[in-house]
């Protein structure tokens, strides 16, 4: 049963909640994931470009931090870092097994025909290009793409998140722009104009 | 520094100063304010910058709902229709289940006479079965009478015979 008392009585913040997590709390889990769902579900969206896969990677996600949570430590990264950490391998590795990236004209017409009146409503035109010229980059550059921009995060943040170097990201995020730069070039001008 | 650093930094950065390295910041506008390229550059960048901010920061709503379903979830424990969890059900299920076959292995592995429901049930006669129980002990007598409603529950009659 959720233990309400033990969670009653703290603040919510991510860290100390993640203590009592390590030591199997359950109502802890459940206040922390309260704080890490929706950015979690964010950036999944974004890497992923669909609801029904971020749902699938930030769940599998959840099940890590409560299994491996004996693994996290607190001084080498802060909780969120450390599961953003793990949402965005999630989703690079569903992106890898499920299927490419699908060509543009596939994405428009399925953010068209998006069967959630919410979303439809919620994304301009404008949005469901950026969309549809962001499902042409690798899930690694539209990650980084989503920390930089979405978050303000730093080369270093974005590198420890993917593994890798700032100098690496940096080649990245130029590709990414670049890439981007040519498909939106229509609507960069317009906007320009 | 020179002005293909500016422009590398403007490729990785976008057109904003305010994102660019602090170390690079100042030189850097500094070469942009006396170059006209890079300012064609730098404005450029600044309208991909923005659609990739707005891409980056749409919201996203989800409820504190969503993330409970997806707690549970993660902690295996099944969800009800109405929303919550079912923490108690499976746990009284299985508890139930498992007290149930205890107790049926307890009454059918006691030593004694070998009297089986399906015997008692078969005998047919209450009167034989009443003579049976009167030549049992006490303790054995309990059990046999267990044994009896729980035969007279899960036996079918003659009729109920006929019928399947």
């Amino acid at each position: 049963m959720l233990q309400v008392t033990r969670g009653a009585e703290r603040s919510g913040e991510p860290g100390e909640l993640m203590v009592a997590v390590i030591d199997g709390d359950n109502d802890a889990f459940r206040l922390l994931t309260r704080r890490l769902y929706g950015p979690a579900m964010g950036v999944a969206m974004r890497v992923l470009g669909d609801r029904a896969e971020a749902e699938d990677a930030v769940q599998a996600a959840l099940v890590k931090l409560w299994r491996q949570a004996a693994s996290f430590d607190a001084t080498k990264a802060k909780v969120e870092t450390w599961f953003r950490r793990i949402v965005v391998n999630a989703c690079i590795d569903r992106k890898r097994t499920l299927r490419p990236v699908q060509p543009l004209d596939a994405v428009a017409e399925r953010a068209s025909d998006a069967p959630d009146p919410e979303v439809t409503a919620m994304r301009s035109e404008r949005a469901r290009q950026v969309d549809a010229a962001m499902a042409h980059l690798p899930a690694r550059q539209r990650a980084a793409i989503a920390m930089f921009y979405g978050e303000g995060a730093t080369m270093n943040e974005i590198a420890e998140v993917l593994e890798t170097t700032p100098k690496a990201i940096e080649g990245l995020l130029a590709r990414a722009r670049a890439e981007l730069a040519e498909r939106l070039q229509p609507l960069a001008t317009e906007l320009n104009g | 520094m020179k002005r293909e650093r500016v422009s590398e930094i403007i490729s990785v950065y976008g057109g904003f100063p305010v994102a660019w390295p602090p170390e690079d910041r100042a030189v850097a506008e500094a070469l942009v304010a006396g170059d006209a390229g890079l300012r064609a550059e730098m404005h450029a960048a600044q309208a991909l910058d923005r659609m990739l901010t707005d891409w980056a920061r749409s919201p996203f709503p989800v409820s504190d709902a969503d993330a409970d379903a997806a707690a549970v979830r993660a902690l295996g424990v099944p969800v009800e229709p109405n929303g919550r969890s079912g923490w108690l059900f499976p746990g009284a299920l299985v508890g139930g289940a498992v007290a149930a076959s205890l107790a049926l292995a307890a009454v059918l592995l006691r030593p004694g006479p070998a009297v089986t429901p399906t015997e008692v049930a078969t005998a047919g006669d209450p009167a034989g079965v009443e003579l049976a129980l009167n030549e049992l002990g006490d303790e054995q007598a309990g059990a046999a009478d267990d044994m009896l409603v729980w035969a007279s529950v899960f036996t079918p009659t003659p009729e109920e015979e006929s019928v399947i």
